[in-house]
């Protein structure tokens, strides 16, 4: 078997397992839970949520939704080292872009420019994610959802004038509702298409 | 390329491991070499394969020693995974450079 067969294999491997839409209503909700927790002043515990949510909640209805419908399977996945300085890497570049910005508009020494600038920061760390989702799945949505996440950054900028909050808040509700709304068309998609088997799935 | 020669590469076909060489087998060797682990109703999905003949090919492969099975419990349904060996491994690899020697040297 050569290395393209085995990597179109492992597309489909992702693939039958990334379309139940879950990771997307997680993410949704994790994405609409910021601006609250900000609201209430529990922002320190948004990372506590977020990684409950995927680390927790994420599997369990992995157990309960997808794997009784279309079974199980472990993808080979990189070493979390690997992902971990990819996200540092998208972190820089991120930063590098909003850096190049601030640099034309001449404000690259202001903190207030900056973090003004911060919702197109997280809209191009957010769509970075998405595009190389969408590479390892070949799935158009992550590249749809991947354009929308850098140009809702941007255009979050621009409706808050200014104003960190405001645009923080714009970006997370806006994209939160659009990664939670593709979830649920997706679930229900799923659901509809992968009845849950009647009787026993195992019969090894 | 000389009668000899070509009678030497299609000699490595008597060799071609049987295990491997089933289609359905194949397919079950090339879905678990690309995954950690999958169960058998995701492979039934993928391959296509009925329950029975999917659990027969799974009994010759363990047999064979090229994939090993382990039963769980996942929330009181009971699950059962595959994962391909390092001899199961090695003998798709094998299996792979035989196939290819003898397919090359063939007159379209």
């Amino acid at each position: 078997m050569s290395g393209s067969e085995i990597s179109q294999v492992r597309r489909r491997v992702r693939r039958a397992i990334d379309q139940d839409g879950l990771f997307e209503m997680t993410m949704g909700v994790i994405f609409l839970a910021v601006p609250l927790l900000v609201r209430l002043r529990l922002q320190s515990i948004a990372g506590v949520v977020a990684v409950v949510l995927v680390c927790v909640v994420l599997p369990v209805l992995r157990n309960r939704v997808t794997y009784p419908r279309v079974g199980y399977a472990k993808p080979r996945e990189p070493a979390f080292r690997l992902i971990l300085l990819f996200a540092l890497g998208l972190g820089v570049v991120s930063l590098g872009v909003t850096a190049l910005v601030l640099l034309v508009q001449g404000r690259v020494m202001s903190r207030p420019a900056w973090l003004a600038l911060m919702p197109f920061a997280t809209g191009l760390f957010i769509a970075g994610f998405h595009f190389l989702w969408g590479i390892r799945t070949r799935s158009l949505r992550h590249f749809i959802l991947a354009s929308v996440a850098a140009a809702g950054g941007a255009l979050a900028v621009l409706l808050a004038a200014g104003s960190l909050d405001t645009g923080a808040g714009i970006f997370f509700l806006g994209f939160g509702t659009l990664e939670l709304a593709t979830g649920i068309v997706l679930l229900t998609r799923f659901l509809s298409h992968y009845p849950r088997p009647q009787g026993a799935t195992d019969d090894a | 390329m000389t009668p000899e020669a070509q009678n030497e590469d299609m000699q490595v076909l008597a060799g071609i491991d049987r295990a491997v060489h089933e289609p359905a087998r194949l397919m079950i060797l090339a879905y678990l070499s690309a995954v950690e682990s999958a169960d058998f109703l995701f492979l039934a999905n993928q391959t296509g394969l009925t329950r029975g003949n999917l659990s027969s090919h799974m009994t010759r492969l363990e047999q064979a020693g090229y994939v090993s099975i382990k039963k769980e419990f996942v929330d009181r349904i009971p699950r059962t995974l595959l994962r391909i060996t390092r001899q199961g491994k090695a003998a798709l690899r094998s299996y792979r450079k035989n196939m290819m020697q003898v397919l090359k040297e063939l007159p379209c």
